[in-house]
């Protein structure tokens, strides 16, 4: 008895000295900051030569965000349509991106390594360069036949086009890493299952929708969340323009600015919060088949 | 003695086997092949255009529009950036030295963290596993750019302004490391490892040549999401150094154009071929990762 008692006790100490470098790490340089930015939006924060200058305000910060700022609601929203909108297209670009990459034919690697590229210099510098030099939309879509088609088709939709193609390189070019992570959960099926639907005389189309859609549900998963987290924190963002003018500007005060990124976090976790609630019942069937597989 | 196959019977058999492997490359890989071509194409553009800047005469660099090749290419853009890395207060070397030291520390020591701690989440049990990880998911969501004051503070706290720690340390816990590698490892299946601890391997081994392998695709877009972090980063310099010895390359090949005086809107070609050479980093990760992933990824698989 003595002995399970202590074995369990090692385990939890080694999983404790496993997590421990990170969160420290974790909470020093992220958590902290995080909550020390709360506490700050709900004060007036003045930088006084060698320390802060703190009044507490209560919630005034963020009331005055909502109701008399008529610039944060407005680009809260902006924001949030975009992603929305951003979000799913690259997501499904990458799914079919990375089904076509995970088809066999010739050159298959030349093509892996060609769409592997983008992903590594998506450094930042350079996209921003690039956008803000307006080459995120590829001026021969936008003439000619593209502009002629999304005036013909009109309306919600045709704006809709408008934006994809608009930002068709920017789609292009966040969606590398996504692409790397569906190959990878494509790889992670067994061909057995595929074989074995196959001789079952199951056709493309099925065996797309009732064996590698299921089996990538983790790693589509992963995929938006990483694909939300990557667009609603990239620098070029508008509300973080914003965040970035008020924590310099002297009048509206550091307090401010941090009670719009407390709002803009709170937007992002509402999205976050219904991705999980999609997810939930396709990642619950893969936990309880794992689990019975154990 | 065997009779040779006349000729006409060869023709027609290679006539025949031309037709059979026609008729069976499939119409969809066809088009896989056509549609991946063109989007190929496109999301090289970029890259084209970086690479066309960094030759571009100072006269095409302020055409506008802006022209997407180049007319008269020129190295003039380079000769003037090494000019600019000749006059520069500290030299170049410095910038260098700091960024490269700083990004292959920091790149290399988020990825054994995150490969810990994400192993710790997906096979140890401890208390309040669950609740904790339910906080890196959250805190995945808020912006680097939102804390960047409350990080100062904390940085300045600590005493570690100016110094290389500064640099380093608020980039260590990279909560997408721990999200993306613990998300592959939940894929790999737990009897791997308990097969491996009954063989007698230690936490540390398991972890270091079972499950890393397993989860190498993974570990490889956190290695892409921390230098990216990392080598692009400009805040750090900005804010957490004060002295120019201590400040990184992104930071020196701004300083080039800050402020619109006449040497500075020279230096913008300066700028166009730094932007070239900052790649150059990059493009070496890709041809290290491009044969190491992207072929792992096609044999290993995760299960």
């Amino acid at each position: 008895m003595r002995g399970k008692w202590s074995y369990e006790k090692k385990q939890k100490l080694v999983g404790f000295s496993f997590i421990l470098p990170w969160i420290i790490g974790f909470g020093v340089f992220t958590a902290f900051p995080l909550l020390y930015c709360l506490y700050m939006a709900l004060n007036k924060v003045n930088f006084v030569t060698d320390h802060l200058e703190m009044s507490f305000l209560g919630f005034a910060n963020f009331r005055r965000a909502l109701y008399e700022d008529a610039e944060i609601p407005n680009k809260l929203m902006q924001t949030f349509q975009q992603s929305l909108l951003i979000v799913p297209l690259i997501v499904v670009f990458a799914l079919i991106m990375a089904l076509m990459l995970n088809s066999k034919f010739k050159g298959r690697s030349f093509y892996r390594a060609v769409f592997f590229l983008p992903v590594m210099l998506t450094c930042g510098n350079l996209i921003a360069t690039l956008t803000s030099q307006g080459q995120g939309s590829i001026d021969a879509l936008q003439s000619g036949t593209a502009a002629a088609l999304v005036a013909g088709i009109g309306g919600t939709l045709g704006e809709t086009l408008q934006v994809v193609l608009d930002n068709f390189l920017v789609i292009l070019w966040y969606s590398g890493v996504q692409m790397l992570l569906l190959i990878a959960g494509m790889q992670s099926i067994n061909p057995s299952t595929y074989e074995a639907a196959r001789i079952d005389g199951a056709g493309q189309w099925e065996i797309l929708w009732t064996i590698t859609l299921p089996g990538l549900m983790p790693f589509l998963f992963i995929c938006v969340i990483y694909t939300i987290v990557d667009q609603f924190t990239a620098s070029f963002n508008p509300i973080l323009e914003v965040i970035t003018h008020h924590s310099i500007n002297i009048s509206t005060g550091y307090g401010y600015a941090s009670a719009i990124a407390w709002l803009y976090f709170l937007v992002i976790l509402l999205v976050l919060l219904v991705v999980i609630l999609i997810f939930r019942k396709s990642l619950g069937l893969a936990v309880n088949r794992k689990e019975k597989r154990a | 003695m065997q009779a040779k196959i006349p000729l006409r019977r060869k023709l027609h058999l290679g006539f025949r086997h031309m037709l059979y492997s026609l008729r069976h490359t499939r119409l969809s890989t066809v088009i896989i092949l056509i549609l991946l071509t063109a989007v190929a194409l496109v999301s090289l553009l970029p890259i084209v255009y970086v690479i066309c800047n960094a030759f571009k005469p100072l006269e095409e660099l302020f055409v506008y529009p802006p022209q997407f090749f180049v007319r008269n290419p020129t190295m003039q853009n380079f000769t003037d950036f090494m000019y600019a890395t000749d006059v520069s207060t500290v030299p170049f070397s410095r910038y260098l030295f700091n960024s490269v030291t700083v990004t292959l520390t920091t790149t290399a020591l988020t990825i054994v963290f995150s490969l810990c701690c994400a192993y710790a989440f997906s096979k140890l049990r401890f208390p309040g596993q669950r609740a904790l990880f339910d906080l890196i998911t959250i805190a995945l969501m808020f912006s680097p750019e939102a804390v960047v004051i409350t990080r100062y503070l904390i940085v300045n706290e600590l005493h570690i302004i100016d110094t290389f720690w500064a640099h380093i340390l608020p980039h260590l816990a990279l909560p997408m490391g721990v999200f993306l590698i613990k998300q592959f490892m939940d894929q790999v299946p737990d009897s791997l490892c308990e097969a491996a601890k009954i063989d007698g391997a230690n936490e540390i081994r398991i972890l270091w040549s079972i499950i890393t392998p397993a989860v190498l695709p993974a570990v490889g877009a956190v290695l892409i999401i921390a230098f990216q972090n990392v080598w692009g980063d400009i805040t750090t310099s900005n804010l957490y150094t004060v002295s120019e010895s201590m400040k990184a390359l992104p930071y020196f090949i701004n300083s080039l154009t800050s402020g619109l005086t006449a040497s500075s809107v020279a230096r913008k070609g300066a700028t166009a071929a730094a932007g070239l050479l900052m790649l150059l980093p990059n493009f070496i990760i890709f041809a290290v990762l491009q044969k190491s992933m992207i072929e792992t990824m096609v044999t290993s698989g995760i299960k």
